[in-house]
């Protein structure tokens, strides 16, 4: 991609607003220091009532951390810790930017977000098989199209354009996005995140999920949510934005010292965390309601 | 007649089934093996640990199983129309049929 791209991209994507301030404390405090005081977690959420409820709204589900609702900010931090609450942040702050229950005329917001929760779902199983982070994989699954729907909310006549194309062409969806604008979803979400600071690995994951084989997809969470996302589609939960399902990475199952057998497995216990994931993406694209 | 897995509401769970599929916690850990019949002490721990839906064996007619699979067939070759050529996505269809004709019902109650 050309930097003159690149930079005419950036330059389109400032209208995309910052995550609330309280939100990028959290994750640059939580990344510069993983044995940051939980009490100063908690105090930085608080000034945040929004995010606070959404937080705590996700902290309470076992696929980001807890096996049971927690009452208080502090409670969450205390529970969770730095590295932890950071996934937890970046997943609660993302899903609050975006209306996700408003009326589009052009696409299913909310199915948009049950695929990102089943590929997340997914994503959480298969790192627990791979032996990998299984809560940093649930939220870079939960996260992995946020370009899309940058697409979808700011810019209307471009994504209607895609939408179209994809329709005349029957093509994959990333394809229409290539064949409109000369880049996909992944480059425009890859923007956005670094600009607001979410994790690393998340980051990453948006980037090449779709491209799981090249050198910059080094981490592994990067080619489970590739795989998860293939696994999402042909489940069929949702509406990734098609009705189509990308070719599966052979050489990525394999890195990942997986086989068709370990995959169905995976289906099968998946099942459960479906279903969790599920009621924790209905719950979160509520309006939050401040007390008072 | 055909088995299917069907995941009920743990509230609505009837004691002295058996678990169609291991139950497993966040770690990855069993909770409760595959053929454990279910009673109050089990339906509390697995409460307990966050568990909402237990897997549990339903008998579904030949027919109706037949027609669902039609219908999931019909459905899974659009959405993998790309890929025909390709022996490992056609593998994988075929695993998500299975799968998906296997475990993929969600009920109030058994």
């Amino acid at each position: 991609m050309s930097s003159t791209v690149l930079r005419d991209l950036d330059q389109g994507l400032k209208v995309v607003p910052p995550l609330s301030s309280s939100a990028a404390r959290l994750l640059s405090t939580s990344e510069a220091a993983a044995e940051a005081d939980g009490d100063a977690l908690a105090m930085m959420l608080e000034k945040d009532p929004e995010l606070a409820i959404r937080v705590l709204g996700m902290a309470g589900t076992s696929l980001l951390g807890l096996h049971t609702p927690v009452a208080s900010p502090r409670e969450a931090c205390l529970a969770l810790g730095a590295a932890r609450l950071r996934n937890v942040v970046a997943a609660a702050a993302v899903i609050g930017q975006f209306p996700g229950d408003a009326d589009s005329p052009r696409f299913d917001r909310h199915g948009f977000w049950e695929h990102c929760a089943a590929t997340g779902a997914l994503a959480y199983t298969l790192a627990l098989e791979a032996n990998e982070d299984a809560e940093l994989a649930f939220a870079a699954g939960l996260l992995h199209d946020v370009g899309r729907i940058v697409l979808d909310v700011y810019f209307p006549r471009t994504f209607l354009a895609i939408l179209r194309y994809r329709d005349r062409h029957d093509v994959w969806i990333r394809d229409a996005e290539a064949g409109v604008m000369g880049f996909d979803h992944c480059l425009v979400g890859e923007r956005v995140a670094r600009r607001w600071k979410l994790p690393e690995p998340i980051v990453q994951a948006i980037a090449w999920h779709h491209q799981p084989q090249r050198p910059e997809a080094s981490h592994p969470v990067t080619g489970i949510v590739h795989v998860a996302d293939v696994l999402a589609r042909g489940l069929q939960v949702g509406n990734p934005g098609d009705d189509a399902i990308p070719m599966l990475c052979e050489q990525t199952l394999t890195r990942l010292n997986m086989d068709w057998n370990v995959l169905q497995r995976c289906l099968e216990q998946a099942e459960l965390y479906l279903v969790e994931a599920r009621a924790m993406i209905h719950r979160s694209l509520q309006p939050v309601t401040l007390a008072g | 007649m055909v088995t299917r897995v069907n995941y009920i509401a743990i509230d609505n769970v009837a004691e002295g089934k058996e678990l169609a599929h291991d139950i497993r916690g966040v770690g990855g850990e069993i909770l409760a093996p595959k053929g454990r019949k279910i009673d109050m002490s089990l339906i509390q721990g697995l409460r307990n640990r966050g568990v909402n839906h237990i897997p549990l064996q339903q008998i579904v007619p030949e027919a109706q199983a037949m027609a669902d699979r039609a219908r999931l067939e019909a459905s899974l070759d659009h959405v993998f129309r790309h890929w025909r050529m390709s022996p490992a996505m056609r593998h994988l269809r075929s695993m998500l049929v299975e799968h998906r004709l296997s475990a993929h019902q969600f009920g109030e109650c058994c």
